[in-house]
C-alpha cells in the first residue's frame, strides 16, 4: 500500500486513526502494531513472516545482550548482526551476486536466483540494526516488550521508505506520547504537503523523465530536460514520502527527525549529503564511519573509511552496478572536498567562485541521478553523452519543444519548491502582516492542491514510489 | 497573539481536510464491504481481497468520481497542460487522441494495400464492384491543429496506403482532402470532445458517397442527399465524448448532440441478430435510439451511438421502398454508425459488418453467399493498424463445382403460442460440421402476438450452446431474396456434435404470446 493511494486515504487511514483515538492509551500500541503488520501484508502477505522473524530475533538476542558481558556479549552481537545483514543480503543481493557469478562462469554450478525483494527491507533492517547496536553499546536498554519492539521496527509511517528512525530517538515516545490538537493538525498538514509533492510534482515530472530515459533518439536538450525532471522527481518523491511519514507519525504522537533539508541549495557535495536523506547519511556516519575511526585518523585511513561508507551507501540503494558506481563516485568527490577543505573554505570565496562551485555541485548531483535512474552503466553513459550531443544526436527536437512547453508550470513550481524561498521571505519580512496573510493563503492552497491530488489519483491508478525498491 | 492566530489557521485547515477525507471515506465505505465480507467468510484469500479492494477504489463505483475527473481537468488546464490521459487539446479547442495513438512510427502499408487489392480482384471476378473509402481523421491535412512539437503520423500512413491503392488501380474514395483540408472543416465536421465526426460530418460523407456512386452509374436515385429534406435536431451541452470523459467537462467543454430525421416518409427495419433486436417503422424508430436523446448522462452514456446504438458484428437495414433496389455491404468501424442510417434510406438492403466483432464467416464467404451489388470498406486512418480489415478470407471460399443440394424442401411450420419465452421448433435435418448450408423460406404469417421478428438459431445439442443466430423480419417476405440465411458450420472438434436448426416463433426470449406460420422452408447444403 502506498500513502498516496485512494485505498490508503479512504480505507486504511480513517479506520486506523479513528480506532486509535477511540482506544484507551495502553491499547494503542497493539492497535498500531496490528495496523502496521496489515499495512505491510497489503503488498505481499508472506513477507510479514520475514518482518516477524526480524522482530523476534532482534528482541530475543537484544535481551540476551543485556544479560551478558565480555565475549559472550560480543558473540551474540555479531550473531545478531549476521542475522540482520544476512536477511538483507539474501533477499536483496543474492540475485545480483549469482547473476555476476553465472555470467562469469556460465558452465559452472551457480545458477541465477530470482528471489523476490521484500518491500522496505533496507529500511526496517537498518532500524533493527540501529536498535541492536545501541543496545550493545549500552546507549539504551533492551526493550522488554516484544510488542513495543515490533511497533518500533514495523511502524507503518516509516516502514517501507523511511526515514530511518533511531530507536534511541523514539524509545520514550513508544511508551509515553501525547497527541495534541496542534500536533495532530500540523501532522495532518505535513502529510498533505507530502501528498501534494508526490502526486502533483513527482508523479507529473516523472512523465517527462520516463519519456527521456526510454527514448531511443534523444536530443541533447531533451536529455537535459529529462535529467532535470528526474532530479526534481526523485526529490519530491522521496521528500514527499518522508513528509507523509513524519506527518502520520505526528498524528500518532511520534516526532521523527527531518530527512530532507532543501538539498539542492547545497554549496558543496558534502553539504548535499547533510541535506539529502539525512537519516541514512547519519546512520552510516554513526554506525560505520565513526566506528572505523571517522576523520580522526591518518589521511590515508580516512580516505579508506570514506570509500567504505560510500561503497556501502551505493550498495544499500540497490543491487546494480549503477548504484555501486554512483556511491563510489560520490565518495571520491567527498574525499576530494575533504582533502582540499572546500566545505570549510567556500564561504570565504568570491561570490562568483561560490556560484560556479554551486553550479558544479548541482551538475554533479544531476549526473549522479542519471546514473541512479539508468538500468545499466551503458545506458547511463549513452544518456550523459547525449546530454552533450556526443551520441550522434540533434541538439533540439520536437519532443523537447513539446514537453518543455507542456510541463513548464510544473518544472518552474518544482524548481521553486526545491528551494526554501518561502522560508527566506518569511525570515526577511518576519512580523509583517502580509507574511501572515500569505501563510494562511498557503494553507488554503494546500487544501486546493490536496483536492487536485486526489483528483489525479482518481483519474490515474498507478504511482509507484522510487525508493520502494530499497 | 499572532502565533496563536497562526496556529488556528493550521488547525482549521487541517480539520477541513480531515472532514473531507472522512466524508469521502464514509460515502465510499460500501466499496469495501463486499470484499471484506467475502474474506471473513473464507471465500477470498487476503491477496485476493486486497486486489479486489484496489479495483473497487479505482472503479467507476467510487462516489464523486466524475466530480474529481472534472476538477482534475480544470486543474491541469489551468496549469497549461494540453495532453493528458490519452487526450490532446487541439489549437481549435477540440480534443483528439493521445499522442501515443497519432504519433507513432509510420508502418509500411504495402501489405495492407496488397490485401485490399487481392480482395478487390476477387470481388471483380465475382462481378461485385468495390471501393475503399478512407474517412477523415480528426486532423487537418497539414497537422496545424496540434500543439507545437507534436506530429500526426496517421495521415502520412493513410497517404502511403491510399497511394498504393491508386498505383494498383483499386477504387478508392479519399474523404480527407474533401472534408478535412482545413482546420475550419475539422471544427465543422467533428465533435469537440469525441474522436468521431459529428452528424453533420457523417451526412456530408453520405452525400459524397452517393454522388460518387451516381457518377459511376451504380445508382440513379440520390434524392435523399438534399439536406433540405431533413429535419435537424439539437440538444446543447448533451454529450461528453470519448476524449472528454477522460479529462472531464472543465478541460475542453462539452458537445451538443445533433441528429437528423427525414421529412419524407420512410418504412424500414433494422435487424441486429446478436442482440436479438428488430427495430421496425419509420427512420427514427428504426435507426435512432431514444435513450441518447432523452437521457443526459455525460460520463456513462455515449450519445455518438444515437444512430443504431453501438458497434455490432452484423446489422442489416431493409427498406423496401428505397429508391435504389440494391444491396450494399459495408465493412466498417464506429464512424459509420450515422452514415449507415443515412444510407439505409437510399438502398433496399444495407448489410453492415464490423470485422472487429464479426466471426460467423469470412467476409469473402459472406459476399459469395449474399452477392451484394456493391462492397465498401469504410474506415479511418487509425484503423490501418487493425488486421481484421485486411483479412477477407478469399481463400476460404471453396471452389464450388457443386451447386446447392436440397436436403429439406417445402417444409411448413405452424407454431402455436405455448406461453413460454423460448418456444422453438426443431428443423428435421441434422447439420454436419465443416459444411455450408442455406436456410430459406417463402413467407411468414403472424397469427398472434406483436413480435416483428423470427429467430433461427444454429444450436449444438451436445454442448448445449447457441453457435450462430439470425433474425428475420416477419414482414420482409415481400422480397424472398431477403429470406435467406447462409451458415458456415464450425469445423469438427469432436465426434457426436449434434447441430440443429431451431426456429423460434418470435424473438428468442420473447416468444410468449406469439404464434406464426412459416411456409415452404428449405434447407440446402453445399
Amino acid at each position: 500500500m502506498v500513502f498516496s493511494s485512494l485505498e490508503f486515504l479512504f480505507f486504511f487511514f480513517p479506520i486506523v486513526f479513528g480506532i486509535n483515538y477511540l482506544l484507551p492509551i495502553k491499547l494503542r500500541n497493539y492497535w498500531i502494531l496490528l495496523a502496521s503488520l496489515f499495512f505491510y501484508a497489503w503488498g505481499e502477505p508472506s513477507f510479514v513472516i520475514l518482518m516477524m522473524v526480524s522482530v523476534f530475533s532482534n528482541y530475543a538476542l537484544a535481551l540476551r545482550l543485556d544479560e551478558l558481558e565480555g565475549w559472550g556479549r560480543k558473540i551474540i552481537f555479531i550473531f545478531d548482526l549476521l542475522i540482520n545483514i544476512g536477511l538483507l543480503f539474501i533477499f536483496k543481493y543474492m540475485n545480483f551476486l549469482t547473476s555476476i557469478v553465472h555470467n562469469a562462469f556460465p558452465e559452472g554450478a551457480i545458477r541465477e536466483t530470482s528471489i523476490v525483494l521484500p518491500i522496505g527491507i533496507s529500511f526496517f533492517t537498518f532500524q533493527a540494526l540501529s536498535y541492536v547496536i545501541d543496545v550493545y553499546k549500552k546507549k539504551v536498554p533492551a526493550q522488554k516488550s516484544i510488542a513495543n519492539l515490533g511497533l518500533y521496527i514495523s511502524l507503518f509511517p516509516q516502514l517501507i521508505a523511511g526515514p530511518i528512525v533511531r530507536y534511541s530517538s523514539v524509545i520514550d515516545q513508544i511508551s509515553d506520547r501525547k497527541i495534541t490538537l496542534q500536533g495532530f493538525s500540523e501532522g495532518l498538514m505535513r502529510f498533505i504537503v507530502g501528498f501534494n509533492k508526490k502526486v502533483l510534482l513527482a508523479n507529473i515530472l516523472a512523465e517527462v523523465a520516463d519519456k527521456a530515459f526510454l527514448s531511443k533518439n534523444l536530443s541533447a536538450s531533451f536529455a537535459w530536460l529529462g535529467a532535470l525532471c528526474y532530479s526534481l522527481q526523485i526529490l519530491f518523491d522521496f521528500s514527499g514520502y518522508s513528509d507523509m511519514a513524519i506527518g502520520l507519525g505526528r498524528m500518532l504522537g511520534f516526532t521523527f527527525l527531518e530527512n530532507f533539508n532543501y538539498p539542492y541549495i547545497s554549496k558543496t557535495v558534502t553539504e548535499f549529503w547533510r541535506r539529502w536523506h539525512i537519516s541514512l547519511g547519519s546512520w552510516f556516519r554513526d554506525y560505520v564511519y565513526f566506528p572505523l575511526g571517522g576523520s580522526k585518523v591518518k589521511k590515508g585511513r580516512m580516505v579508506v573509511n570514506l570509500l567504505i561508507v560510500w561503497l556501502l551507501t551505493g550498495i544499500w540503494h540497490g543491487a546494480n552496478w549503477t548504484f555501486i558506481v554512483w556511491g563510489v563516485l560520490y565518495g571520491l568527490v567527498i574525499i576530494a572536498e575533504k582533502l582540499t577543505g572546500i566545505p570549510k573554505k567556500i564561504d570565504k570565496w568570491h561570490i562568483s567562485l561560490r556560484m560556479v562551485y554551486r553550479l558544479f555541485t548541482l551538475l554533479l548531483i544531476m549526473f549522479g541521478w542519471v546514473l541512479f535512474r539508468s538500468e545499466s552503466l551503458n545506458q547511463a553513459i549513452i544518456y550523459i553523452l547525449s546530454m552533450f550531443g556526443l551520441s550522434n544526436n540533434t541538439f533540439i527536437d520536437d519532443m523537447f519543444v513539446f514537453y518543455s512547453r507542456e510541463y513548464i508550470v510544473f518544472i518552474i513550481c518544482g524548481t521553486i519548491c526545491a528551494t526554501p524561498l518561502f522560508i527566506w521571505l518569511k525570515n526577511i519580512y518576519n512580523g509583517r502582516r502580509f507574511i501572515k496573510i500569505i501563510s494562511n493563503i498557503g494553507y488554503v492552497l494546500n487544501l486546493v492542491f490536496f483536492l487536485a491530488s486526489i483528483s489525479l489519483l482518481v483519474v490515474r491508478s498507478h504511482n509507484p514510489f522510487i525508493y520502494f525498491n530499497f | 497573539m499572532d502565533q496563536k492566530k497562526r496556529d488556528y489557521g493550521v488547525i482549521i485547515i487541517a480539520f477541513i481536510s480531515l472532514a473531507l477525507i472522512v466524508f469521502l471515506s464514509i460515502n465510499n465505505f460500501s466499496l469495501s464491504k463486499d470484499p471484506i465480507d467475502k474474506f471473513l467468510k473464507g471465500e477470498r484469500t487476503f491477496s485476493e481481497t486486497v486486489e479486489e479492494l484496489v479495483n473497487k477504489y479505482s472503479s467507476d463505483k467510487l462516489k464523486y468520481k466524475y466530480d474529481f475527473v472534472n476538477y482534475c481537468g480544470l486543474f491541469l488546464r489551468l496549469s497549461g497542460r494540453r495532453a493528458f490521459n490519452e487526450a490532446t487539446l487541439l489549437n481549435n479547442g477540440m480534443l483528439t487522441w493521445g499522442a501515443g495513438t497519432f504519433q507513432r512510427d509510420i508502418r509500411n502499408q504495402k501489405r495492407n494495400a496488397d490485401a485490399i487489392f487481392s480482395f478487390s480482384n476477387w470481388l471483380r471476378e465475382h462481378d461485385i464492384p468495390y471501393t475503399f473509402v478512407m474517412l477523415p481523421d480528426k486532423m487537418d491535412m497539414n497537422g496545424t491543429l496540434l500543439p507545437v512539437g507534436l506530429k500526426n503520423t496517421l495521415n502520412e500512413e493513410a497517404n502511403q496506403f491510399v497511394n498504393y491503392l491508386y498505383e494498383k488501380d483499386v477504387q478508392c474514395l479519399d474523404l480527407r482532402p474533401i472534408m478535412t483540408e482545413t482546420a475550419a472543416q475539422v471544427s465543422d465536421y467533428f465533435y469537440r470532445t469525441d474522436h468521431h465526426w459529428n452528424i453533420k460530418g457523417a451526412f456530408k460523407a453520405y452525400q459524397i458517397i452517393m454522388r460518387y456512386l451516381k457518377e459511376k452509374d451504380i445508382i440513379t436515385d440520390t434524392t435523399n442527399i438534399d439536406e433540405s429534406l431533413w429535419d435537424i435536431h439539437e440538444k446543447e451541452d448533451w454529450f461528453l465524448g470519448s476524449r472528454g470523459k477522460r479529462v472531464g467537462t472543465l478541460f475542453a467543454g462539452t458537445d451538443s448532440l445533433m441528429w437528423y430525421t427525414p421529412k419524407f416518409t420512410t418504412n424500414q427495419s433494422c435487424i441486429i441478430p446478436n442482440k436479438r433486436q428488430i427495430f421496425k417503422g419509420d427512420f427514427a424508430t428504426s435507426n435512432i435510439r431514444e435513450k441518447y436523446i432523452t437521457t443526459r448522462d455525460l460520463f456513462t452514456l455515449n450519445p455518438f451511438c444515437v444512430y443504431i446504438g453501438g458497434d455490432y458484428p452484423l446489422v442489416r437495414h431493409i427498406n423496401p421502398s428505397a429508391g435504389n433496389k440494391k444491396r450494399i455491404l459495408i465493412l466498417k468501424n464506429s464512424y459509420v454508425l450515422p452514415l449507415q442510417a443515412f444510407l439505409s434510406t437510399s438502398f433496399e438492403v444495407v448489410d453492415v459488418i464490423d470485422p472487429r466483432h464479426y466471426s460467423s464467416s469470412s467476409i469473402a464467404e459472406y459476399c459469395d453467399w449474399y452477392k451484394p451489388d456493391y462492397v465498401f470498406t469504410i474506415i479511418y486512418p487509425n484503423s490501418l493498424d487493425d488486421k481484421c480489415y485486411f483479412s477477407m478470407g478469399e481463400n476460404k471460399v471453396a471452389d464450388h463445382n457443386n451447386e446447392w443440394e436440397i436436403i429439406l424442401d417445402a417444409y411448413d411450420l405452424k407454431m402455436k403460442d405455448n406461453q413460454k419465452d423460448y418456444h422453438y421448433a426443431k428443423i428435421p435435418v441434422k447439420l454436419e460440421a465443416g459444411n455450408e448450408y442455406m436456410f430459406s423460406f417463402a413467407s411468414i404469417d403472424r397469427i398472434k402476438g406483436e413480435s416483428d421478428g423470427v429467430s433461427v438459431v444454429l444450436y449444438n445439442f451436445t454442448t448445449k450452446k447457441v453457435i450462430f443466430e439470425n433474425l428475420f423480419d416477419v414482414d420482409c417476405s415481400e422480397n424472398p431474396e431477403n429470406n435467406k440465411w447462409f451458415i458456415k458450420m464450425p469445423e469438427k472438434i469432436s465426434n457426436g456434435d449434434d447441430y440443429r436448426l431451431l426456429v423460434y416463433d418470435g424473438i428468442r426470449g420473447k416468444t410468449k404470446g406469439t404464434s406464426i406460420n412459416i411456409e415452404d422452408i428449405q434447407v440446402l447444403q453445399r
